[in-house]
């Protein structure tokens, strides 16, 4: 398991780099659903990873949005009927620039088709290739609640299992799909989703990815994903760790360089995740198991925002013991992340957090794999005697 | 009466400052229990050294807690007179529903009874849970010779442990070779 997180939407723009700015084009969508439909919809898609939502009245069946995207991008329609005892509905789609949406259908949302540019063509194939699937995945759901419900633990355990399995078809669904249409924006958009947040093996995805065409490649969340997989690959096993120069709690200037010859536990850590102790505890206990190894803990709080918070929470979680240097500095990490440094260097991002690397005593990092949750101090304590 | 209120306020400084529990783990020192609402049994405030003491944390909704109650009753009965039990109930917002829970089940739990109080605000969870790292329940601590002795649950506690506690030879190694053997 790894430690959850919660991110925090006001600091992507700085760990994110300088925001870019994209060419966003209009598209409109217009709906017609049974005459006799009538309640609030609302739009949901994304925009360079801010969400964006709006919302009408459904008239007599009848609605329309207009709204800007810079790229394909996926979108949802959520339909609250003015009548409360009908159910809410849900449908999906994709947008494409420059184009015209129509949702058209003789009952509900449920009931309506959605037609509209290539990318919607393309999220038609994947939904019909999921079909099967889907309706596997309604049995298997509503049989998994009733045997709860009886407390039927052998019989749940077994439908769990399957559903499981049924994730695994999915996931090849969606795969097998991108594969095939190298192309589209749909196609990576779901092959997206299976690439983890902290690269650690970043070559199996670099060579999926190197199959979809430059325009996807290109594209703004295929740069993003380029970004990152180079990152990884300066910062795998073997490499030089890159230097930085922070701050300590004395204000005193603190270099990763300073520590060669040492092994260094290098961590970069915000308050942003639950369960929080679980980290902290995670530090106290490594801090105390390895403190006969030639180790220092490296602990760098890299939340740009909440400098006033830091020494507090050192306080409270007691993460200070001999072997751990905290440091911070907020406005050096702010012009860093223009420069290049640190939060680029590294890659920081708001999730994945904690990002931890072991560092050899020659300054070249051992492991980025380090897992918080299962036991850290004992797989340190094994990579250091490799 | 200026002199008592300056005493009175230096008490209370000596007592706000008193240093928070950052870390507790196997091998840490433990003397205060902290603040709780005692239900049932005798209150613990300090450990007593000489003292074993086999703290389970459990709440009215854990179910995992409730289907561990009869065999760590168990164990109670057999050993309440040589070592200490506490049913720590965590994680709940009416004091109440635990009273009713102990006279709905008095035949699976008699052990003494803390209740933590509400999560955000509990002295229990500001100087144990935190400081442990604890994030599911049932979890169970033990307490020897002021010291944290092992971390584990109630399924992987069985007689052969309290014995060792009993004979001052508790290791942690020895106690996972017997949770090893139960459950081979």
């Amino acid at each position: 398991m790894k430690l959850h997180h919660v991110s925090v939407g006001t600091l992507m723009l700085i760990l994110s780099g300088m925001p870019t700015v994209f060419a966003q084009k209009t598209f409109t969508m217009k709906g017609q659903m049974g005459q006799d439909q009538q309640g609030m919809i609302s739009l949901r898609y994304t925009v360079d990873n801010k969400d964006v939502r709006d919302s009408c009245a459904v008239i007599n069946g009848t609605f329309s949005f207009e709204g800007k995207v810079v790229e394909p991008t996926f979108g949802t329609l959520v339909f609250i009927p003015t009548d409360k005892s009908i159910n809410g509905q849900y449908k999906e789609f994709f947008i494409d620039p420059s184009t015209h949406l129509e949702t058209k259908g003789t009952g509900n949302l449920v009931s309506t088709q959605v037609k509209g540019g290539e990318s919607q063509v393309d999220f038609m194939q994947l939904t019909e290739a999921y079909l099967p699937v889907a309706e596997k995945g309604r049995v298997l759901d509503s049989m998994f609640r009733v045997y709860m419900e009886e407390e039927d633990k052998e019989n749940a355990q077994k439908v769990g299992r399957e559903m499981e399995a049924l994730r695994a078809k999915r996931r090849e669904v969606q795969l097998a799909f991108a594969m095939s249409h190298p192309n589209s924006y749909v196609g990576f958009s779901v092959w997206l989703r299976k690439v983890p947040g902290f690269l650690f093996e970043p070559a199996p995805i670099q060579s999926e990815f190197a199959q979809f065409s430059p325009r996807i490649r290109n594209s703004i969340e295929g740069k993003k994903l380029a970004v990152r997989l180079a990152a990884a690959e300066r910062l795998s096993p073997g490499k030089m760790a890159p230097n930085f120069t922070l701050k300590d709690v004395d204000g005193k200037d603190v270099s990763l360089a300073s520590l060669k010859g040492q092994n260094v536990l290098l961590v970069f850590w915000m308050r942003n995740f639950v369960p929080f102790e679980s980290f902290s505890f995670a530090m106290n206990k490594i801090s105390r198991a390895c403190k006969d190894e030639n180790m220092k803990i490296l602990s760098v709080y890299y939340d740009t925002e909440g400098r006033a918070d830091w020494k507090q929470i050192l306080d409270e979680t007691g993460m200070k013991g001999d072997n751990i240097i905290n440091v911070m500095d907020p406005d050096k990490l702010q012009v860093e992340a223009t420069n290049g440094t640190v939060i680029n260097a590294y890659n920081l991002s708001i999730g994945g957090t904690p990002h931890a690397y072991l560092i050899g005593a020659d300054g070249k990092i051992i492991s980025r794999n380090i897992n918080f949750m299962e036991e850290p101090a004992k797989q340190i304590k094994a990579l250091l005697k490799n | 009466m200026k002199k008592l209120i300056q005493l009175v306020f230096l008490l209370t400084c000596a007592f706000a400052s008193k240093a928070q529990v950052t870390y507790l783990d196997v091998h840490e020192k433990v003397s205060t229990y902290p603040k709780v609402e005692w239900v049932r049994g005798t209150p613990v405030t300090q450990f007593d050294k000489n003292k074993i003491y086999i703290i389970e944390l459990w709440a009215t909704w854990c179910k995992p807690c409730i289907k561990s109650m009869p065999h760590m009753n168990q164990l109670y009965t057999k050993y309440k007179d040589r070592i200490e039990f506490i049913g720590q109930d965590v994680w709940e917002d009416d004091i109440e529903k635990v009273k009713q829970f102990l006279v709905d089940n008095k035949d699976i739990i008699s052990y003494p009874i803390a209740y933590a109080g509400k999560r955000e605000e509990s002295d229990f969870e500001k100087n144990w849970i935190k400081p442990s790292g604890t994030v599911g329940i049932p979890r169970t601590f033990i307490v020897q010779n002021n010291t944290i002795m092992w971390i584990t649950n109630p399924f992987s506690l069985y007689e052969e442990h309290l014995q060792l506690l009993l004979e001052n030879k508790f290791t942690e190694e020895a106690a996972e070779a017997i949770v090893k053997k139960h459950k081979l």
